[in-house]
């Protein structure tokens, strides 16, 4: 069940290797924030704004932001996985955790007939990934020099980030899809209103209001639900 | 420059050690308030969405290149859900766009 996860992250991987050599960073740089970050998409985000010059603490909140969603992954997992049996295993365990070892752990402790332990089974999905995610990103950075100069990599990181929206936005529970579609869509027309303000403080602001419409209308269908 | 580069990522790993092992690092569960669980879930896709959105549509320096190449994406995500195939064809689009247009 690994191979898929590392095919999988390796054409991102390759596309943050290149980026991030665009962006003018070196090798180093490059590979050491994927061994410590290792989150592909706050890594994608980094390299866009630091390209962008983009406010430092602008930067670093907004990778943040974009990283919370591993307590929600962590909370999930922890029922399944139980307590650590050690500082090293909860250490592995957590560095572990990404959108891809999650979801194929969360699918595959599902599955009718699963025997295998669980622990073994959410490593077997982390490790694959972690491989691709970190040979990926090296290669793209080495041959990033090969890709055409008329291709137009500025449309990279936000085609990449359109992809994850949808696909976030579609693996939501349908009771809860409206309302994270309304995140979204507030999100984004307060950044696109708000695209002028200086030092990308926009971003800030607009992630704000989506994530208040939210739970405004959270609030307002639970209020309506509690009236039935 | 460079400074500043390892600070941030220095401070972009930390915080998400921290996320990573708030529940899966220790035998405490913290217990979190039941309306910062409800934002942490809306946070991802309102990040995803404030920043692509100006890329795609911007009213001070339009370019229909990079909104053919969203509506591209989208389609071709939402129909046949294949992340991968709609980034390439959303890339090609732009390309096309500009190449035949602009």
């Amino acid at each position: 069940m690994g191979s898929p996860l590392l095919i999988g992250v390796f054409p991102f991987g390759l596309i943050y290797g290149a980026a991030a050599r665009e962006a003018g960073l070196s090798l180093t740089q490059t590979v050491s924030m994927s061994l410590l970050v290792f989150a592909g998409s706050a890594q994608f985000v980094f390299v866009e704004l630091w390209q962008n010059k983009a406010a430092f603490l602008v930067l670093v909140l907004t990778c943040l932001a974009l990283n919370l969603r591993l307590i929600i992954y962590g909370a999930s997992l922890s029922q399944e996985l139980g307590p650590p049996r050690g500082p090293l295993e909860a250490l592995i365990r957590s560095y572990m955790l990404t959108d891809e070892s999650y979801v194929s752990s969360a699918i595959g402790f599902r599955k009718p007939g699963f025997s295998s332990r669980k622990l073994l089974y959410y490593l077997g999905a982390g490790l694959p990934t972690w491989l691709g995610w970190q040979s990926a990103g090296l290669i793209g950075y080495l041959v990033g020099s090969l890709i055409p100069p008329d291709w137009p990599m500025v449309m990279a990181a936000p085609l990449i980030f359109l992809a994850l929206l949808i696909s976030l936005l579609r693996a939501a529970e349908p009771k809860n899809r409206p309302v994270k579609c309304s995140a979204a869509i507030a999100a984004g027309l307060a950044a696109i209103a708000a695209d002028n303000l200086p030092l990308n403080l926009g971003l800030l602001l607009a992630i704000a209001v989506g994530v208040g419409v939210a739970l405004w209308l959270e609030q307002s269908r639970k209020k309506r639900e509690d009236g039935q | 420059m460079t400074e500043r580069y390892w600070l941030a990522v220095a401070l972009v790993a930390g915080g998400t050690l921290v996320f990573r092992l708030m529940f899966l690092g220790g035998r405490r569960r913290p217990e979190l308030p039941w309306l910062v669980i409800r934002s942490l879930d809306y946070i991802p896709p309102a990040v995803l969405a404030a920043l692509i959105a100006p890329e795609f549509l911007n009213f001070s320096s339009p370019d229909p290149a990079a909104l053919a190449a969203g509506l591209t994406a989208v389609l071709i995500s939402l129909r046949f859900k294949r992340d991968f195939t709609a980034i390439v064809l959303g890339f090609i689009a732009y390309m096309l766009v500009n190449k035949l247009f602009l």
